[in-house]
């Protein structure tokens, strides 16, 4: 083997979850993690380290959710067993306690309806694709879509593209990780007229989400049982299948694709639209045939 | 307290102390994040995973009380050496003190060994011996000692 450690399978899924656990930490805090657990592996395993080291190794290190919920508790409070202060938050503490109580008051009514109104338009669930080393299937949901699907990279972004199939159902899976420290809820499809739709353009739209955990039977996307509402736990990934009937006109080498998933969401009492940028997207080229719209 | 509970208490214990543990391993030298997870775990049940130490490293740091700086030494790789600042020094020392105060107060407690409180309790060889002996213990003779 002639390359790190980081190059084998075991540790690029490992690092793929961290990479997805990570995305509810800012940019530059979730880049140095990733740098610190890579330059743990490097030193800790030889380059021809075999599976089973390796396994014990990155489950020395613990899951990859519970460190990226590790690290988000550096953005408050005071360390463990120094008592210092990491943020401005206590000093800000300090100075609401000097506040009337009239004006905090008015303050927490204030903040209560920022707060509701951050949550309902913030992105706490992130989306990772089924990676054709890792899985034993590609992105898309219907096997011919996947054998006849091309990976095409254009300004850094990936677009998996697969020829429009007029008038037959059509869709594509998704990871979607729930990076939060609550249980979240998809509620069903966010899409709409309004907001733009979850496929590329067809009707009969159709959102589920797998049931049970992932990993209870493997990557086979045709595994899982798929409903329209399932829950997320905190830490865990589901799979989020989007299906239609393909009308799109499309011309000879046109395509349109989406990059996006609109999921409704709730958590606890709260139901908001959850728009989650999709790595890849998923994109249909034509020609089309038959009836489109 | 079932076993559960007690681990999971003895988590949170261990949270508690590892910063302070990190600081004083830094004391002595600059090390990287392995040689850190390599120390601590050879302290028996110090570390309940490896990877918990570099977000506490990263707080530490956000705190003033390390710093870091990347080391490219020859025939080996870079790395990433973790320093105490002073104010990391401080943030020890001070802990030192409360630890130890802190430690003969939970000792004295558990062994009932304090002075005043429990200590004031009969002596376990008197007539009264149920009366100072832990829950549980279905008046056996509480013979812990204190460390």
């Amino acid at each position: 083997m002639t390359g790190t450690i980081t190059d084998h399978p075991l540790v690029r899924d490992y690092l793929r979850q961290l990479d997805m656990a990570s995305r509810v930490l800012p940019a530059a805090q979730a880049r140095e993690l990733r740098e610190q657990i890579t330059g743990h592996l490097d030193d800790e395993l030889p380059p021809d380290a075999d599976d089973e080291e390796i396994a014990a190794a990155l489950s020395r290190l613990g899951p990859p959710g519970s460190l990226a919920t590790e690290a988000m508790a550096s953005g408050s409070g005071t360390v463990p067993g120094t008592g210092a202060p990491v943020t401005a938050g206590i000093l800000i503490g300090r100075r609401l306690e000097r506040v009337r109580k009239r004006t905090w008051l008015i303050a927490a009514v204030a903040v209560t309806l920022v707060v509701i109104a951050a949550f309902r338009t913030a992105t706490f669930l992130t989306a990772g694709q089924l990676e054709n080393g890792s899985f034993n299937y590609g992105a898309w949901w219907y096997e011919q879509d996947y054998r006849h699907n091309v990976l095409a990279t254009a300004n850094d972004s990936t677009q998996n593209t697969a020829p429009v199939r007029s008038g037959q159902r059509q869709g594509y899976v998704v990871e979607v990780y729930n990076g939060t420290g609550v249980a979240q809820t998809i509620i069903g499809d966010g899409s709409g007229p309004s907001i733009g739709w979850n496929n590329p353009g067809g009707t009969d739209e159709q959102v589920t989400v797998s049931q049970g955990p992932i990993g209870a039977a493997g990557h086979d996307r045709y595994k899982y049982r798929y409903a329209p509402a399932g829950v997320v736990p905190p830490g865990e990934t589901r799979l989020v299948r989007v299906l239609w009937t393909s009308r799109i006109c499309l011309q000879k080498g046109e395509s349109q694709g989406v990059t996006r998933l609109i999921l409704r969401v709730r958590v606890g009492w709260f139901t908001r639209t959850e728009v989650i940028p999709l790595s890849d997207g998923f994109y249909l080229i034509g020609p089309s045939k038959g009836r489109c719209i | 307290m079932s076993g559960m509970a007690a681990e999971g208490g003895l988590t949170e214990l261990r949270r508690g102390v590892l910063g302070p543990c990190v600081l004083a391993l830094l004391e002595l030298r600059p090390r990287f994040g392995l040689e850190l997870v390599r120390e601590l775990s050879a302290a028996d049940g110090l570390l309940t995973s490896d990877g918990t130490v570099y977000p506490l490293l990263n707080r530490l740091r956000d705190a003033g009380l390390v710093t870091s700086e990347w080391q490219d030494n020859e025939g080996e790789r870079a790395r990433r050496y973790y320093s105490i600042t002073p104010a990391g020094q401080e943030t020890l020392a001070g802990f030192r003190s409360d630890w130890d105060q802190f430690a003969a107060t939970v000792g004295g407690v558990l062994n009932h060994t304090l002075q005043g409180g429990l200590a004031a309790a009969p002596a376990p060889d008197s007539a009264s011996t149920a009366a100072v002996t832990a829950p549980g213990t279905k008046g056996r003779r509480n013979d812990r000692h204190h460390h």
